[in-house]
């Protein structure tokens, strides 16, 4: 029997969305080219692309039952800034290791931007209202946009008016001065995207992360016990449990096209599967361009998604150790918190000059954590490193990469090159060729202004529809993006469900 | 710095000579020029009435050089210009042309052209706006290439009653069984010669097309032929009295290219102009075709028609109102017809004006020895073309 | 003494102030530190023979409705326009932006054939734009935080114009207003000496690089000029930028206006959080119930005014608020017209804007040398040579140089500007102009280097910022200068703000100074006087 609805790839997202069909009562097929779910979250090729992932949206997890299904968070991850001085250790609002002055001044723009992004979380989880041509509903969830950011007060309205398309310099440069603290957040502000810490609209990338409630702390990262493997566990449980199937080593090759209704789908080696609803967990470009194929949308429509920005950004980079180091001014507890090795805004800044002109960074800024076994594992996300890159991605320039890595760390982590026995690279190029994700870009797409909200993907495309009835985004190309939310696989199943009843 | 070489000269200013240019000059005595894509191309020449009838009795000549020319080639040609067009271009067989008009993502007109089908992989397009960027986009993703050829080809419209005759006493052997939207190869004086048998002024016509570095053998060759069929060279001005009467529509004329306006609002769709004919929409996707599935279902908001007025002054420029008093359009292309003997007028009219049997007026301007009057002119909306002759289509051809 | 409003400063922005309020009735004063009007607007005789419009240099932005209300063509103002422009390229090869679209249609053409298609698209996006934006210049911008009728009606009017836009263009426009100047090129545009020489639009004046985001913005700013009423073309004013500042001083004079120039501000008189008056530096007192300042916001309130008078929140925001000069320039008196390697003969590209560029990334890596304190090594040059069109400005067969510089650091990293230094950056700018005119370095006779600290100290713009403040966008519209203080009235009563450091910012434009005379003369229960159409 043909099932409901077929979902393509087994992501986080991709899972979220079936297992809500599911609940709904829909028999749905999550197909997955890995022989094992989970997406960028899961293990491939000895690494995995997304360590440290924030937390699964409350709702989300609350409505599906995941704890049910075994999940559970442990406390929020600190971030723990190595510079030249001490670990500057940085909890939410809290931070240890600054001077007073700084930690107050700290605190005070945390107070501030969480208020603010607070306002732009309550977006998180509807589907964005159509800019014009839309109904009574859009103009009323228009409305509550603009009312939620006037509910702020009038201060925090203005404040959020000046800085939201403004640059995380002068922002942390005003409030606080640049060194580690400051490099940690800027660090939270561009990594996965394709802007340094001076480029406008970074305020906004910040905004958004901390708009994010995972870990039930604005804009923290939080590990599942157990790891992404139990998050990915727990969401194929939660589909499974509402009758939802999920078929691995299943590749994708072609969204069939009606009479422009979506049919099915086809698999590498044939297979036909057929079902009236499809959502996409792939990325905009790979779902329009590669699977629906061209010709079956308009040329604007294949020019939007051609053009979008999604040049990736994060090469990540995991060594594997013959111990675990000692590191100056941290337990061994703290060597799997999150470690940033950022000492500065302007060295983010300079690794991003070098990545703008398709070239390596001589100092990449890095996000990383050691993973505890045998042998015990460095992760490491290394930005900025282009997809692209000028002088190709050969040995040489990854050699180059890796070395250019490991010297940032030593001096944050002397004695850790000596305790190195192999190294696992996954440049933004393998990122692409290995999950078909254009630019190998985290977010499937550029998190800026010109790419969010109801223009993510693009403008007239954002309801999660794609051109095709019954064929739906519901990957982090959509509203509301990237990380490790399931927001947009769960509003892409809201909105699969809302037009499937007005249908009827 | 490198050494210097040659720098490149300053493209030139100003008009641009087509192929032919040197023969329209010389016969162009009111050196009345228009710019045509930066091509200077004869207005009048002598006197516009003459090279007008010259069109409805004998052969004239055109030069339609300035066109904009796409070849557009390769294993998906077809595809791609189905993608394009609203017709069914697996219709057209090769060594046929058809008339397209192409829609953006709105439904709205990006323009109209003529599409020649030239093999089973290669087509070109005839277009008034330039269309690489359009097709580039259109292309995109497709195993063909699309270039830009319009200096390649040099372009004649031979038009009227005796231009089948002509060709015949050229030598063109088996033009007599051209079928309308014939193309045909021909050699003339060992020099490579292309017919379709297509036009732009609801008449018997032909256009040729040719090397440009052939066009002045041609030409003259033309000339010497149809000297006995009364062979005439016209300008603009005349085509475009032919052109309005033939019920063909002009960008930028009639209406404004999706692509090209800048005020919101502007753009306008195939059952806006009364061209739903062009639209097939139970082919394969093409561009526009999901927002044109749904306008065909709507009611337009207005409507280009065809107006027939009382009194005897072309009402260029003018508003149209409902009852004398309700603005409810105007006028885009007029002309007192010559050959119908009637007036006759395209308007945009908002929709609930727009059907037959309403009470339509046309303002008009009058100037009479420096005094400006103003006359309300009923107005009729009646069915386009204004003319068509049978000899249109006849095959063969009669030789007058 | 006595009057009914004085202007601080007689650059353009204050002038034009000054002019509506003369026109309305006030008696009004301008006071002026310098002992010549025009602020940044100036035509100076620096050796003999020769005029410098040794600041601003081009105008394209001056708003054709204050133009015709202040009467400025009747006191002596000519705008002429430019022709064309080119880039040129270290392979000796040209692009000519041609004015004349049939031969800039060629002219991409003969680079690539696309791109004569591509550069319709282009200029239509951005012409879109400008028809968007352009009404709004001459308007106050809404405080969106305010639940006042008028602010409330403005922020309707202004989502109107944006939702009439439909869905497709507004996003458009969102893009437009956030996008890279890089980006939005590469969309439409492949040769990079083409994108080169557009792309310069996107950072004139700014402490932004092609590739960061709101540059496509910044593009749009200069774009907006009107000669004549067709968009994007730009001009002289005959007799150098002093004219127009000189027909606003006579203009304003004419209308009963009086103008003191040679002393400066001392502080302004507040009591009881009222302006009352101005105490100039030569001890100089008038008073007033109504003062307008057009110095740029940081020299009004932090140099100027008792921190005590200000609002806690008002006094950050205007510390906050972003200078960064950008630019420098070098005026050049030159013994005859120099020549260029890579022109043709009878090139008439020369009389417009030249450029020195292979492609963006020379401008983005000028950019990388200002972020970290250095002039750029291969700088963003706007070169132009007036005399060939206006005989004005030199003796004839003389010329005329100004080489505006982009970009050049207010603070060098390595410490304060001195003349070594300025030798050495002027140094490097004539090596680049002469890496493509042999002759030009030999034809000398004159020059003035101006680094972002001279201009701060001669015209007073704080850190030689050009625009009197960023122009990013937490620095426009109801953000500029401060968020809640963007319709011209300061914390202090009677105290007013008409510089480009308000909406719609900077450029010779006339705009805030117009917008800034609005809002005063409504205070007072007046109206503006705009002229026949308004």
């Amino acid at each position: 029997m043909s099932p409901d609805a077929i979902v393509i790839g087994a992501g986080h997202n991709g899972l979220v969305a079936a297992a809500r069909l599911g609940q709904a009562g829909r028999k749905v097929l999550v197909l997955e080219a890995e022989d094992r779910p989970g997406g960028l979250l899961g293990e491939a090729g000895g690494l995995r692309v997304a360590a440290m992932p924030a937390g699964l949206n409350p709702e989300i997890s609350r409505t599906l039952a995941l704890h049910r299904h075994g999940l559970r968070y442990g406390k929020p991850m600190t971030t723990i800034a190595l510079g030249a001085g001490a670990p500057v250790r940085i909890d939410g609002g809290r931070v240890a290791g600054v001077d007073a002055a700084t930690a107050a001044a700290h605190a005070a723009l945390h107070r501030r931007l969480a208020r603010q992004a607070g306002a732009l979380g309550r977006m998180l989880l509807k589907t964005p209202p159509r800019l014009r041509d839309g109904g009574i509903a859009d103009l009323i969830a228009l409305g509550r946009m603009g009312l939620s950011v006037r509910m702020l007060g009038k201060a925090d309205m203005r404040d959020l008016l000046r800085i939201v398309l403004s640059n995380v310099w002068d922002l942390l440069n005003d409030e606080m001065g640049d060194g580690p603290l400051a490099g940690a957040l800027a660090m939270d502000a561009t990594l996965g995207g394709a802007m340094g810490p001076r480029s406008p609209g970074t305020v906004l990338a910040l905004l958004y992360r901390m708009a994010g409630q995972g870990a039930g702390a604005p804009g923290q990262r939080a590990m599942p016990q157990g790891g992404p493997e139990a998050l990915i566990g727990a969401l194929v449980k939660a589909v499974e449990a509402s009758g939802g199937a999920v078929r691995t080593g299943a590749l994708v090759e072609r969204i069939l096209l009606g009479d422009d209704r979506v049919e099915g789908v086809r698999l590498a080696g044939g297979e036909e599967l057929r079902a009236p609803l499809v959502l996409s967990n792939a990325h905009p470009r790979r779902t329009l361009v590669d699977l629906l194929g061209v010709a079956g949308i308009d040329a604007e429509d294949a020019r939007r998604a051609r053009v979008m920005a999604t040049e990736g950004m994060v090469a990540r980079l995991d060594f594997t150790l013959s111990a675990l180091p000692e590191v100056a001014g941290l337990t061994s507890a703290d060597l799997g918190e999150r470690l940033v090795v950022a000492p500065d805004m302007q060295v983010i800044e300079t690794a991003f000059n070098a990545a703008k002109y398709r070239e390596l960074p001589a100092r990449p800024a890095l996000e990383c954590t050691f993973v505890p076994g045998e042998p015990p594992r460095l992760s490491v996300s290394a930005q900025f490193v282009p997809c692209t890159l000028k002088a190709g991605w050969t040995k040489a320039s990854r050699d180059r990469l890796a070395a250019s890595v490991l010297a940032v760390l030593e001096e944050a982590m002397p004695g850790i090159g000596a305790r190195v026995t192999g190294t696992e690279i996954a440049t933004p190029a393998d990122i692409e060729a290995r999950f078909g994700l254009p630019g190998g870009h985290w977010h499937h797409g550029e998190f800026r202004v010109d790419q969010m909200l109801m223009l993510r993907p693009f403008g007239g495309a954002a309801q999660y529809r794609m051109p095709v009835a019954g064929l739906y985004l519901c990957g982090a190309g959509a509203h509301p993006g990237g990380d490790i939310s399931g927001a947009p696989g769960w509003n892409a199943a809201g909105q699969a469900l809302k037009d499937g009843r007005a249908a009827k | 710095m490198s050494a210097v070489k040659t720098a490149h000269p300053p493209v030139p200013m100003g008009l641009q000579p087509t192929p032919f240019h040197d023969r329209i000059a010389a016969a162009n005595h009111q050196r009345g020029w228009m710019n045509w894509m930066g091509f200077a191309s004869a207005s009048v020449l002598d006197t516009v009435e003459f090279e007008y009838f010259a069109i409805r009795n004998q052969a004239t000549v055109f030069d339609i050089s300035p066109m904009m020319k796409y070849r557009i080639a390769g294993p998906e040609a077809e595809a791609v210009m189905n993608r394009l067009v609203t017709r069914d271009i697996r219709k057209l067989k090769p060594g046929r042309v058809a008339y397209v008009i192409w829609c953006d993502e709105a439904g709205n007109v990006v323009d109209d052209g003529t599409v020649f089908r030239l093999s089973d992989t290669e087509f070109r397009l005839c277009c008034q706006e330039p269309q690489l960027a359009w097709l580039d986009d259109i292309a995109w993703g497709f195993d063909v290439t699309v270039e830009d050829v319009s200096q390649g080809v040099a372009g004649l419209a031979l038009q009227g009653p005796t231009s089948f005759a002509v060709l015949k006493d050229m030598g063109l052997v088996g033009v007599e069984t051209m079928k309308p939207f014939d193309i045909r190869e021909f050699k003339v004086k060992a020099k490579a010669l292309t017919v379709s048998r297509t036009g732009f002024t609801g008449d018997l016509g032909y256009e040729l097309w040719m090397a440009p570095e052939d066009a002045l053998t041609v030409w003259d060759y033309l000339m010497e032929a149809g000297h006995l069929r009364g062979i005439r060279v016209i300008g603009y001005e005349a085509l475009d009295m032919a052109r309005i009467e033939a019920g063909f529509l002009l960008p930028r004329v009639d209406f404004v290219s999706s692509q090209t306006h800048l005020r919101p609002g502007r753009a306008r769709n195939p059952y806006e102009l009364g061209l739903d004919w062009l639209v097939t929409l139970d082919k394969p996707h093409f561009n526009g075709r999901r927002a044109l599935r749904r306008l065909a279902l709507e009611k337009p908001k207005r409507k280009l028609v065809a107006l027939e007025i009382d009194r005897d002054k072309a009402a260029h420029h003018a508003l149209v109102y409902h009852r004398q008093k309700k603005e409810a359009g105007f006028v885009t292309s007029a002309l007192w017809s010559p050959t119908a003997k009637r007036n006759i007028a395209y308007a945009w009219i908002d929709a609930p004006y727009a059907d037959a049997g309403d009470d339509l007026w046309v303002e008009i301007y009058l100037q009479r020895e420096l005094i400006w009057q103003r006359r309300m002119a009923r107005a009729r909306i009646v069915e386009r073309p204004f003319f068509r002759n049978p000899r249109r289509t006849a095959t063969p051809p009669a030789d007058f | 003494m006595t009057y009914d409003a004085i202007i601080v400063g007689a650059g353009h922005n204050g002038l034009t102030t000054a002019c509506f309020l003369a026109r309305a009735g006030l008696k009004t004063l301008v006071i002026e530190k310098n002992d010549y009007v025009g602020g940044a607007a100036v035509s100076r005789e620096l050796t003999p023979g020769w005029t410098y419009s040794n600041c601003s240099y081009v105008c394209s932005l001056l708003r054709p409705e204050i133009i015709r209300a202040l009467e400025l063509p009747k006191f002596g103002l000519q705008v002429i326009p430019y022709e064309s422009g080119a880039t040129f390229n270290s392979k000796g090869e040209y692009f000519n932006y041609a004015s004349d679209h049939d031969a800039l249609r060629r002219e991409l053409i003969r680079h690539n054939p696309r791109d004569a298609d591509g550069y319709e698209r282009y200029s239509r996006a951005v012409m879109k734009q400008c028809r968007f934006i352009k009404p709004l210049l001459l308007r106050t911008a809404p405080d969106p935080a305010s639940f006042r009728p008028r602010d409330i009606s403005e922020l309707l009017h202004i989502g109107k114009r944006f939702h009439d836009l439909g869905e497709r263009d507004m996003a458009e426009t969102v893009r437009f207003w956030t996008m890279s100047i890089a980006e939005f090129l590469d969309q439409y545009l492949e040769t990079d000496i083409l994108k080169a020489h557009l792309a310069g639009s996107g950072i004139i004046g700014t402490g932004l690089g092609p590739c960061s985001p709101g540059t496509a913005y910044v593009l749009l700013h200069h774009y907006m000029g009107e000669v004549d009423g067709s968009i994007g073309a730009w001009g002289f004013a005959r007799g150098g930028m002093g004219a127009i500042t000189r027909a606003m001083a006579d203009s304003f004079r004419a209308s009963g206006g009086e103008i003191r120039a040679g002393s400066g501000l001392d502080r302004f008189l507040v009591a009881n959080g009222r302006v009352t008056g101005v105490v100039l530096e030569n001890g100089d007192e008038f008073r007033a119930k109504t003062v307008v300042s057009g110095m740029d916001v940081r020299r009004t309130f932090i140099d100027h005014t008792d921190e005590a008078d200000l609002p806690e929140d008002f006094v950050r925001g205007v510390t906050r608020y972003r200078f960064r000069g950008s630019s420098g320039k070098l005026n050049i008196a030159l013994d005859g017209m120099p020549t260029f390697n890579a022109a043709p003969k009878g090139a008439r590209f020369l009389r417009g804007d030249l450029h020195f560029l292979d492609d963006m990334e020379e401008i983005e890596r000028a950019y990388d040398d200002w972020k970290e304190g250095r002039w750029s090594s291969s700088p963003y040059v706007d070169f132009l040579i007036p005399t060939q069109i206006d005989p004005t400005m030199a003796p004839p067969g003389k010329h005329y140089a100004t080489i505006f510089v982009q970009y050049a650091p207010y603070t060098l990293a390595d410490g304060p500007w001195d003349d070594a230094k300025r030798a050495a950056f002027a140094k490097t700018v004539i090596d680049k102009v002469s890496r493509h005119s042999a002759d030009f370095e030999g034809l000398i006779v004159h020059k003035e280097v101006r680094t972002p600290a001279d201009i701060e100290r001669e015209v007073g713009l704080t850190e030689g910022n050009i625009f009197q403040g960023e122009l990013t966008f937490d620095q426009l519209l109801f953000n500029r200068p401060v968020p809640g203080y963007a319709q011209y009235r300061s914390p202090i009563r009677g105290l007013y703000m008409c510089g480009s450091s308000t909406h719609p910012g900077g450029g010779v434009m006339g705009a805030p100074g117009a917008n800034a005379a609005r809002e005063v003369l409504s205070d007072l229960g007046r109206r503006i006087d705009m002229g026949a159409a308004a």
